[in-house]
């Protein structure tokens, strides 16, 4: 085997769907939701993943995910982009567990996987955590990077270099030695769209699934109390007139800003 | 001092300068403090960290322990984790607060992972609500801001920055005592390369003063 791949992915539900309402004290409530797809982050996780696949002898990636039933769906996009395998770490509630107990699960099973690099995304679109990926590599006393926007590995496969994106447009070149956890920004490259016949076999594939009630109990440390709606601090003008009239109001508007 | 600190921030000193956020992270820390937290101690990781722990000291009348080491001259998530950790072991924090930038975000979650606190990313702001100290987060792209409370004995922070705003006392600061420690070298498995900038357009629409839509699309002001 040449190398073995864990991505470790979430499925998140339709953030244009989801409506908020305010309610009383300032506290918000938030609508059910209706559609769910991969967190779009780890799209590009599943995609480096395949990349690596299509640019190396004998690699296998294994994809896995943690949520309720329905959470499966996303185990199938994987395997239609390319993937190989699916685990299902399978919760018995909708009750997202939080990013410590996802963490630990996943490590737990990736524990002894042997797996030579693990991928997520730099963090999810629903809680925006960002802590999953930091959180299972301390877990494994794995080294990582987050924030990656690029990656390459070494010829004898022993170690990955990585670009990370850091404030002020700059990027920190850091070599890392396999096996490593990387979690990967939007940008890194192009997600592809499932194939028909990877999507196909993935439809016929039994997805192992392990419910994570006989997983290492992990309690949740912070708990959310309430959701508040933002306060809007930005002012938004629209510009009338006819199209040049239109273009000196701008003109002005960004002379008097000092922006031009 | 050590002993009684409950308040632990957390930056990094590279080349002679520190994070800039540490001032952001002290107002946090105020905040913290009319909130009912105790005492709060400034930790500088880095190389040669002694002058600049002495200016931020005198600068903010904090507290500071400036850690030194060949292995902090540069940011390593291994290499942070690791010295924090050990100054949680002895101190004990209600909170541990790092800026919300790329570094903090990436050892701060391992941090808490390592050390079996909680972990909260990215606050933008303080509440009490429901009889509990919340920390206020953004949560589905911005849509709402999620309340969380900590139930941990420690709980790591991200803050984002420049919310909070340092203000000089009008009167003249005592100065903050500074300690230096030495950090461990230890071989990591990481090794830094360098920096370069970046090739890509990294226009950040978040970061514009003004967004100028063009087109027919956007309907009505509401929609802006």
């Amino acid at each position: 085997m040449g190398m073995k791949i864990l991505v470790c992915v979430k499925q998140v539900p339709d953030l244009e769907r989801i409506v908020v309402k305010s309610g009383a004290h300032g506290i918000a409530t938030l609508d059910p939701f209706s559609r769910f797809d991969m967190n779009r982050f780890d799209e590009f996780a599943v995609e480096q993943a395949v990349r690596i696949k299509e640019s190396l002898k004998e690699v296998r990636i294994d994809v896995i995910t943690v949520g309720p039933t329905q959470a499966a769906q996303v185990l199938k996009r994987a395997m239609g982009m390319g993937s190989d395998e699916g685990i299902h770490l399978l919760t018995a509630t909708d009750t997202d567990p939080g990013p410590e107990a996802v963490a630990a699960w996943i490590a737990e099973f990736a524990y002894t996987g042997e797996y030579d690099l693990v991928l997520c995304g730099s963090m999810s679109e629903d809680h925006m955590n960002g802590q999953v990926g930091p959180m299972a590599a301390a877990r494994m006393d794995l080294p990582y990077a987050t924030q990656v926007m690029g990656m390459t590995l070494d010829r004898d496969l022993k170690d990955v270099t990585i670009e990370r994106e850091i404030e002020g447009g700059a990027r920190e070149l850091v070599r890392l030695t396999l096996p490593a956890l990387l979690a990967l920004q939007p940008g890194i490259n192009r997600p592809r769209y499932p194939s028909l016949s990877n999507l196909l076999r993935a439809n016929q594939k039994v997805f192992k699934t392990i419910p994570t009630e006989g997983l290492v109990p992990v309690m949740a440390k912070v708990h959310c109390m309430g959701f508040r709606l933002p306060t809007r601090v930005r002012a938004s003008q629209v510009i009338e007139g006819s199209a040049p009239e239109k273009a000196a109001k701008l003109a002005a508007l960004l002379k008097a800003k000092a922006l031009i | 001092m050590v002993d009684a600190i409950d308040i632990m921030l957390v930056a990094a000193c590279e080349k002679g300068r520190v994070d800039s956020e540490i001032y952001d992270l002290i107002a946090f820390g105020q905040r913290l403090q009319g909130l009912g937290a105790g005492p709060m101690g400034i930790w500088i990781l880095g190389e040669d960290v002694d002058g600049v722990a002495q200016d931020i000291a005198h600068g903010s009348g904090v507290s500071v322990s400036a850690v030194h080491g060949r292995g902090l001259s540069h940011y390593f998530n291994e290499a942070f984790s690791s010295v924090i950790a050990q100054e949680i072991d002895a101190v004990h924090p209600t909170f541990v607060c790092a800026a919300h930038t790329s570094r903090g975000w990436e050892w701060a979650p391992a941090l808490a992972a390592r050390t079996g606190a909680g972990c909260l990313c990215g606050v933008d702001g303080l509440v009490e609500f429901k009889g509990r100290l919340c920390f206020q987060r953004e949560l589905y792209g911005g849509k709402v801001k999620g309340l969380y409370a900590s139930g941990a004995a420690t709980t790591v922070i991200t803050v984002q920055p420049g919310i909070f705003k340092f203000e000089s006392p009008a009167e003249t600061l005592s100065p903050g005592s500074v300690i230096l420690k030495n950090a461990e070298d230890r071989l990591g498995r990481t090794r830094y390369l360098g920096l370069k900038q970046s090739e890509t357009d990294t226009s950040d629409i978040t970061a514009a003063n003004i967004i100028v839509a063009v087109g027919n699309g956007i309907g009505d002001q509401e929609n802006m």
